[in-house]
Parts: structure tokens; C-alpha cells; sequence
């Protein structure tokens, strides 16, 4: 399903980081107390977790599923998996969805089993066309019988008629999450339809869905000079650790993964201690336990996931590439850092928030107001994810005519300011002082809150930790911001990727 | 004078809830006995105007310590000569980046960042605004340099050469991405190309422009009679109304700008476009003709068309489009009202070069589809729910109260503009849908734009008539 937002990782945009800094940094003081006061938890016998955050300015609420598994947790072959499951979670259930599921599933497993046969003959070497054929029409076959039982979006069509809107999903490569919002007084319609999708999905659909998701990632990525850029400069920038590869998923294993890969991947991940939901809006805690209990308490129990066992190794030198483009100009660096949970992940943040966050930033002010080199420039860390060791990059937008050895030349300055300890303790104030108040700002939106607070408990351990953050950053140093300056952003751990004009010739 | 907006809509939510019965035998998920929906007390917004002609909304909002000002200002790109084109951008961004002589630029930025406070200004098409967005403790201090960048902004010259280059490399960028050069050229063949409504800046009109337009433009606007001032937030009203008054009382009361909306001359004829982007592998399609006005009393009915064709993964081109023939991410369509001039009815896919004809073919009939049979009564019922169900989410907060308002009084639109449409949604019959889908949408009369690969797209296009290529080429 999923629509916009379905992927972060392609977008450096301020609305990304206007959404990491919400996760990151913290409230002030009274402003936490205040909503503490508001928030309630409590996790099922199961291990699935539920936060509850008590908002009744309007009669509505706003209702999260947060799964802790995204682009990062795929195997080999099936790059794109977890992205294929989102979509899949909207097609509805064993009642939902369907005339007849019994002879649906008889048909979607034989569908699937043609579909494996025909893809592998593929394959081989010494398999006929008349072989492909004749299986490419089985699965034509089995298709067409399990599309008898479809109704079509019929999961869809009960939230809408209900009065569900903003209903939507994004795969990023740490993490899979579903909202939608309801008139407050059909909290139990979202019990419901949410416990069931992810109890007794059925991947109906699901061929014809992988057609969706490749003109998906054609729009974002094929389609796109920012897009196959992005995508390009993962997959340099990472030789070993799964955040190489596209959310989306490469355009080969969109096609080989099937229903079987889907199902396990499903089995493994989607299970309750995985699961963190957040509720936001005007709903009563003690009435939104007991939905809870009734509707996600019958979930079995299962094994927690496993880790991703591959640790980036240490890269031997800078890596470069150049995506010769009709498109204008594009660059961006970035640089090899830590995780979210490292302790020098605050002092990252803060460095390049001072870089390019606002119209005082130095980056902002030499590059763009300055010597206008450039329409738009961005620094930003924990790209393309935050659960293990990201990047920290530079992003930028050239101004006609400014060559991108200018570009690069000026970034690498800025940099190196940083490391020789020019930055004044007034601008890493300001950055603390701007984070904190993005937090407020955030306080008044259920999706906001309910997003940021199933994220943090997810991904730090707990909902306080959205918060607890902001000690972190006031204690961050000037002598901190020069020697994370110093120990990451270094030349031998940097990729650098450019998209040329190739009519503009040697003078770019 | 007060204003108290009506509270009865609520009820109306809930008296529909249940009036669906499309299954044979009852299933879970409509058996569901939902408590009464929990009420909402529409906030009492004050309203007021003083002697200059500025016009006030207030409303307090007690949930953050911030507050949040808004000055709506009547003024915006529609009056500008066609060789001045970007004027009006220019002045919103200048405004703001280049200060006022008590607070320069740099110094501005500091003063605001160092207290995490918000002040922008921006003029579009129809209408400018300024915003301030603080903390509650920090108004008082940083209402008077609002004050000063909406009165007295500087221009400085570096600040519009720099708004200028930003502004051109916008221009030498505008073809990269395939949507925008498809959104753009489509307005050009719906309202003509010399029409004001599908102009856009070019180097030439960012040429012309000195910084003498943008004080004239500035002085015209940021008068008494175009303003309307709205602020929301943490704060007592007696206090915030003096403030206000001393603060916006010595405004000239100047001359209310009066916005031109020429006429659109159109004739329908259907078409077929063609703009050529090597570096792509899917085509961006949008098909349309000319829309119509808000103030047209089929309206609701064409809305309820609108979400049957298009309103949510259950709309027809999402179910048939999408998840049935697996064609696009992304489609969708509707027929425009304007405000203040006709918009347009489009409808869009993108699609792989190879199925760019049968997604086109495949949007056509959806379109031949609601007008020649009739939306069935469990769809219309469908829609309507929706559309019931969904009025809670018109107000999500108090702010959304006041915004509504303001916007409203802007176009001149009646204060319930909004309950009023619920209630002509209520009445609408299928054969309202159906009447309004053969009066209005012209499939025979389709101006179809496709922005895609020639290489892979073949003869695709020519079934619907001589293909005319664009050119985009940026003029020097």
C-alpha cells in the first residue's frame, strides 16, 4: 500500500530530518513532565508492547504499529522483502477480503509453487521455451483462480467508510510501521482489522501487487536524478552490511521473491516482542488495555528475531563515483559513524545541525548566502538508518554554472574548521536550543507523538528515551564536536558520489 | 463581534454510522457496538477590526507554551505583468532574508535562532503572508521585529541577488524531475500558454525585475485593508488584544488590493502531447480539460463523484488502476472547482513505458464508466460514510478552527461554508452523481500529456491522434 513516505532512505529532505531530530532530542523539562503524566505503557503476556499517550483535544486518536524489521533484516535474493510484506499487510485476511479463503489459499499455493517453477527454469541453462511457457501458463492459471475470491480493497474500504483517514505505511531500512486514525470511539474497529492482519495475513494479490512496487520503485528510483544517486551511493558506500541495498529492493529480487519468502519472512519478524504499538489521541487507557488483551492477547508468542550478524569492515580508502546525467548537477559525501545508541551519536547530531540546520548555520551562510554557491545544502547524520553504524553525509544542490570541485572543495573546508575546534560555543547553544524546541512543536500532533514514542521505545529501549536525549546533547562539548570531527569524519572512510551534466561537457 | 460555529455536526456523525448493511450475514467488523462519540467544544474565536481595516482573529490555545501569529495579506502573483513574472516570490523571500534597517539580515537570523523562533514571509499566486511562531515568554520582544519585517523590510541589493540566483538555478533545474515538467507543461495546454494561470518565471522576467518593483509591490500590499491578522496559542486575550492594536493601530489604511482573475477562454478539444525525457523508464501521464468554480451548485455532487472516482485505495482508479491490473503506484483524478478561477479536471498515472496506452485506455473508462452507468447505492453509501465519518478530522485542533475561518473570509466564502457542503453531501442521489459526470467531464475531449521515454514507448501514442512534442528547452 503505502504511499508517500514509503521509503525515507530516498529522501534528503528536511522533513526526514525534522523527523530524526523529533526522535532524537528532547522537550523541555516541564514540557516532559507534562506529557509523562499523560502517557501510560503496559506489554501483553505475549511481550507486545502498547504506549498509550492521552491527547483529548479532538474526538479522534491516531493509532501505530511500529515493527522493529525493515530493508536492513532481508536475505540474500530477496532485497525488497520487507517492503513487499507492507504492501501486503493492506490486502486483508482470512475473512476480509475474500468469498471463499479455504479455496483462495488452495489456489494462491499452487499459484505460487507454478510461479517458483517457472522463475527457476529461468535459471537454467537448459530449460526450453516451451517449458517457461507451459509453466508461465500454470501460473496464469492458478491466478486467475485464487482473483475469484478477491474483494478487491475491501480492507481498505472498511477503514474509509468508517471515517479512517491518513491510513498508510513506510519501510525504511531499520523499520516497518502502519498508521492510520479513527473517530475516537472505533478504537476496537482498529483492534480488530490490526490484530487480524497481522495474525491471519493472506498474500492475495500478490504478483500483481509486485508490478505496483516495481512502478513504485521506477518513480523513485529509475525515474528520479536524486533517486538513482541515493541509490548509487549506498551500495558504494557499504561493502558488507545490508544498509547497501534499496528499501525498495533490487529490481532482480523484487521478481524472484515469492509468496514462501514473504511468509517466512513474516513468520520470523512480525511477532509480538517485535511489535511496539502507540496510541495518540482521546482514548481511555484502562478501556484501550482491555482491547488489547481481548484482540492481541491470543497472539502466540514466538522466538525474538534474529540479529543481522554483518559488521561493516573497516574501509581502506575513499571510494568515488560519478553518474554522468542529463539531469543538473547533484553531490553529496558522507562519512562512515555509529549507530543511535553510540555515545558519540549526540555530538554527530549537534555537529551537523551546526553545519546546516537554520540560516545561521555555517554551511547555510557561506555556501548558499555567501558566495551562493549553491540552491540548497544539507548535513545530516544517521543516514540511511539509526540501529546500526550509519553515515554522517553532506548533501548538496549546486547553483548553475558553480563546478562541483568548488562544491566539494568548500564542504571540506567547513569540515576541517570543525576539526581544528573553530566552532564557538554560542552556535552549539543555539543547536541545543533549536532541537529542544522542534520537540515542543512536536507535541501537538497524535501521529507525531504516537510515531516518536513506538520508535524510541523500539529502537532505545524505552519512550522516555525520545526525551532523555536532550541530556545527552547538553552535555555534548566543544572539545566533544572536535574530536567526533576528528575521529569520523576522515578522508579514508568517505564516499563521494556526483551526478555530472553530461551536455555540459569539461565545464562542470 | 463573536462568533460561535455550530456544535450539530456531531451528531449528524453519529446518526449515520450504521446505516450500512451490504453483507448477507453480519460480519465482526459491523457488529461493533461503538460508544458516543466524544464531543467536541469548537473553540469561541474573537473577532474583531479596528479603524485601518486590519482584521483580527484570536483564539486561545493553552495545550504548548507557544504563539502562533498569522497575517494573511491581499496580495499575490495574479496582478503581475507578464514581464515581471517571479515578482512576487522575490518580495516574500527578501523580505524575510534581507531584514529591515534595525535588524539586518544576519542579525535577524541570530536574534531568531537563538530563541528557536519562527519568523517567514512568502506571496503566492492568490495570496502573502507572514508567520511568527514563539514561545509564549519571548512575544512580547519579538513582536515589535515582526512588526518591522512586515512594515519595513529593507530589500537590500545582495539579498535580491542572491534570491535571483536561487531563482535561476531553480529555472535550469526545472526539467530534471519527470512530475514537474509533467504538472508544469499540463497547466501550459489546459489554460493556454500566454495565460496567466500556467505562466512561470523565466530568466528574462527574473531580469526585469528591479528592486523598485518589489518596494512598490511591498507598499501595496502591507497596507491596513489587505490585512488579516490570526493568532492562536498560550496567552490572555485583553493583554494580546492591546498588544495587537498598538502594534497594527498606525498601519496606513491604504487602498484594498483588488485581485484580477482574467477569464479562461477555452474550447474543448482533445489532444495529444508529448514531451520526450531519455532518462526515464516510466511515462507521467495526466489527461484532462478545463474545470469549474467553487461557487457551482453542483459542487457537492461532483465531490461525491470525485471520491468514487478517486477518493482513497477504495476509489475506482486506485482498485482498478492499481491493485487489479497492477499498472501504476501512483493514479489518480478529480474534477477542480476554483475559487477564483476554473480549475481543471485531470487525471494521472505513472506507468512503465510499455503500459503507458493501457494505462491511459484503462483511465478513460473509468471515466466513460460513471457516466454511463449509474455509481451503485452501496458505493454512494460508501462515499457518503466517508465523507460523515471522516468530519471529525475537519477540526484536529483549535488552530484549525481559526484557520478555516480566515480562509474563508479571504475568498469571500460564508462563514459555514464547510457545514453547509456537509449537509448538500447528504442529499446527493446517484443520479446526481451520473447527471454531473455526463454534464461535466468530456472523455471525448481529453488533452493527454505524456512526459516518458520515446525509445521505449514506440507508436504507443498515436491512437489518439497527431502526437505534438513539446519542447522544453529553457529559453536563454
Amino acid at each position: 500500500m503505502t504511499d508517500s513516505i514509503s521509503q525515507w532512505r530516498h529522501r534528503l529532505t528536511a522533513g526526514i530530518l525534522a523527523l530524526s531530530m523529533l526522535t532524537a532530542i528532547s522537550a523541555s523539562a516541564q514540557d516532559i513532565e507534562a506529557l509523562a503524566e499523560r502517557v501510560s505503557e503496559f506489554t501483553l503476556n505475549n511481550g507486545l508492547h502498547f504506549i498509550i499517550i492521552e491527547r483529548p483535544v479532538a474526538p479522534i486518536a491516531t493509532f501505530v504499529t511500529f515493527v522493529n524489521v525493515g530493508g536492513a533484516d532481508e536475505p540474500v535474493n530477496n532485497t525488497g522483502v520487507a517492503h513487499i510484506f507492507e504492501h501486503m499487510a493492506f490486502k486483508g485476511t482470512r475473512t476480509i477480503g475474500t468469498s471463499d479463503y479455504e479455496a483462495e489459499q488452495l489456489a494462491l499455493d499452487k499459484m505460487d509453487a507454478a510461479y517458483t517453477a517457472w522463475m527457476e527454469a529461468g535459471y537454467r541453462d537448459n530449460a526450453s521455451e516451451e517449458e517457461r511457457q507451459a509453466l508461465w501458463q500454470e501460473f496464469e492459471h492458478w491466478q486467475e483462480q485464487a482473483g475469484q475470491y478477491i474483494q478487491s480493497e475491501e480492507f481498505s474500504q472498511i477503514i474509509e467508510r468508517e471515517g479512517g483517514v491518513g491510513l498508510n505505511a513506510f519501510t525504511s531500512a531499520d523499520a516497518t510501521g502502519y498508521f492510520y486514525s479513527l473517530p475516537q470511539n472505533k478504537a476496537e474497529l482498529w483492534f480488530y482489522l490490526e490484530s487480524q492482519r497481522f495474525r491471519f495475513p493472506v498474500f492475495r494479490e500478490f504478483y500483481v501487487e509486485k508490478d505496483v512496487i516495481m512502478e513504485e520503485r521506477r518513480m523513485r528510483t529509475d525515474s528520479s536524478p536524486q533517486g538513482r544517486l541515493l541509490e548509487e551511493f549506498l551500495s558504494v558506500a557499504y561493502s558488507a552490511h545490508p544498509y547497501r541495498n534499496p528499501v525498495v529492493g533490487w529490481e532482480s529480487d523484487i521478481i524472484a521473491t515469492t509468496i514462501a519468502d514473504t511468509q517466512r519472512f513474516y513468520e520470523t519478524y512480525y511477532v509480538p516482542s517485535n511489535m511496539t504499538i502507540a496510541i495518540a489521541g482521546d482514548v481511555d487507557p484502562a478501556r484501550m488495555r482491555e482491547l488489547a488483551e481481548q484482540y492481541f492477547g491470543p497472539m502466540p508468542a514466538a522466538p525474538h528475531p534474529p540479529s543481522v550478524k554483518t559488521i561493516e569492515p573497516e574501509q581502506r580508502g575513499e571510494r568515488r563515483f560519478v553518474i554522468e546525467d542529463t539531469s543538473q548537477p547533484l553531490f553529496i559525501a558522507g562519512y562512515k559513524t555509529v549507530a543511535a545508541d553510540h555515545p558519540d551519536a549526540a555530538a554527530l547530531e549537534l555537529l551537523s545541525q551546526i553545519l546546516s540546520s537554520g540560516r545561521t548555520s555555517r554551511l547555510y551562510r557561506r555556501m548558499v548566502q555567501d558566495e551562493r554557491l549553491a540552491l540548497g545544502v544539507q548535513a545530516l547524520t544517521g543516514f540511511p538508518g539509526v540501529r546500526f553504524p550509519a553515515l554522517f553525509v553532506t548533501f548538496a544542490v549546486p547553483n548553475m554554472g558553480v563546478p562541483l570541485e568548488d562544491i566539494e572543495r568548500v564542504l571540506n573546508e567547513e569540515i576541517e574548521k570543525a576539526k581544528q575546534g573553530d566552532i564557538r560555543q554560542e552556535e552549539l547553544d543555539r543547536a541545543v536550543t533549536n532541537s529542544r524546541a522542534s520537540v515542543v512543536r512536536g507535541l501537538n500532533s497524535n501521529m507525531g507523538l504516537a510515531l516518536n514514542l513506538a520508535q524510541a521505545h523500539a529502537q532505545l529501549g524505552s519512550w522516555q528515551d525520545a526525551f532523555s536525549y536532550l541530556e545527552e546533547l547538553e552535555q555534548v562539548t566543544l572539545e566533544d564536536l572536535q574530536r567526533v570531527a576528528n575521529e569520523y569524519l576522515v578522508e579514508t572512510s568517505r564516499t563521494v558520489g556526483m551526478v555530472r551534466n553530461a551536455m555540459a561537457g569539461g565545464a562542470e | 463581534m463573536k462568533q460561535r460555529i455550530q456544535q450539530q455536526i456531531w451528531i449528524a456523525v453519529l446518526a449515520v454510522t450504521f446505516s450500512i448493511g451490504v453483507h448477507a450475514q453480519q460480519d465482526v467488523w459491523e457488529s461493533f457496538d461503538y460508544p458516543e462519540l466524544n464531543s467536541f467544544d469548537m473553540p469561541e474565536l474573537e473577532i474583531f477590526e479596528i479603524d485601518n481595516g486590519v482584521r483580527f482573529y484570536l483564539v486561545q490555545d493553552a495545550e504548548l507554551p507557544l504563539i502562533d501569529v498569522t497575517v494573511l495579506i491581499r496580495a499575490g502573483g495574479v496582478n503581475i505583468p507578464d514581464d515581471k513574472v517571479g515578482l512576487n516570490s522575490l518580495v516574500g523571500t527578501v523580505m524575510r532574508s534581507g531584514g529591515t534597517n534595525e535588524y539586518p539580515g544576519d542579525a535577524l537570523n541570530e536574534l531568531l535562532e537563538n530563541r528557536a523562533a519562527i519568523i517567514e514571509t512568502q506571496f503566492g499566486f492568490t495570496s502573502g503572508s507572514a508567520t511568527m511562531n514563539v514561545l509564549s515568554e519571548d512575544f512580547e520582544r519579538l513582536l515589535p521585529v515582526f512588526m518591522d519585517v512586515l512594515r519595513q523590510p529593507a530589500f537590500p541589493e545582495p539579498r535580491i541577488e542572491l534570491a535571483k540566483t536561487q531563482q535561476a538555478s531553480l529555472i535550469a533545474r526545472r526539467n530534471d524531475e519527470q512530475g514537474s515538467v509533467a504538472n508544469r507543461e499540463f497547466q501550459r495546454i489546459i489554460y493556454g500558454e500566454d495565460s496567466r494561470y500556467s505562466r512561470r518565471v523565466e530568466y528574462a522576467t527574473l531580469d526585469n525585475i528591479t528592486r523598485e518593483d518589489m518596494i512598490d509591490f511591498h507598499a501595496q500590499a502591507v497596507v491596513g485593508s489587505n490585512l488579516m491578522v490570526g493568532v492562536t496559542g498560550n496567552f490572555d486575550m485583553e493583554e494580546m488584544k492591546t498588544l495587537l492594536e498598538q502594534a497594527f493601530g498606525d498601519l496606513p489604511a491604504g487602498e484594498q488590493n483588488e485581485l484580477k482573475f482574467p477569464e479562461v477562454d477555452y474550447e474543448f478539444e482533445p489532444g495529444i502531447y508529448f514531451v520526450d525525457k531519455p532518462d526515464v523508464n516510466q511515462s507521467y501521464i495526466l489527461m484532462g480539460h478545463i474545470g469549474g468554480m467553487r461557487d457551482n451548485p453542483d459542487y457537492a455532487a461532483l465531490q461525491v463523484m470525485n471520491r468514487v472516482l478517486s477518493g482513497g485505495f477504495s476509489s475506482r482508479l486506485m482498485q482498478v488502476v492499481r491493485s487489479e491490473m497492477g499498472l501504476a503506484y501512483s493514479v489518480f483524478g478529480s474534477y477542480g472547482s476554483g475559487v477564483y478561477f476554473p480549475g481543471t479536471f485531470s487525471a494521472g498515472v505513472m506507468t512503465q513505458s510499455e503500459t503507458t496506452s493501457e494505462a491511459i485506455n484503462a483511465i478513460i473508462a473509468q471515466i466513460e464508466r460513471i457516466q454511463q452507468e449509474p455509481i451503485s447505492e452501496e458505493e454512494l453509501s460508501q462515499t457518503k460514510e466517508q465523507f460523515l465519518n471522516t468530519l471529525v478530522f475537519q477540526y484536529p485542533s483549535i488552530s484549525s478552527v481559526l484557520r478555516e475561518r480566515m480562509s474563508n473570509d479571504y475568498a469571500g466564502l460564508p462563514p459555514d461554508t464547510f457545514e453547509r457542503l456537509v449537509e448538500e453531501v447528504r442529499q446527493v442521489t446517484v443520479a446526481d452523481v451520473q447527471s454531473v459526470a455526463q454534464r461535466y467531464l468530456r472523455p471525448d475531449s481529453l488533452r493527454i500529456l505524456v512526459v516518458g521515454n520515446q525509445a521505449e514507448l514506440g507508436d504507443q501514442l498515436q491512437q489518439y491522434g497527431e502526437v505534438q512534442p513539446i519542447d522544453i528547452t529553457i529559453p536563454e
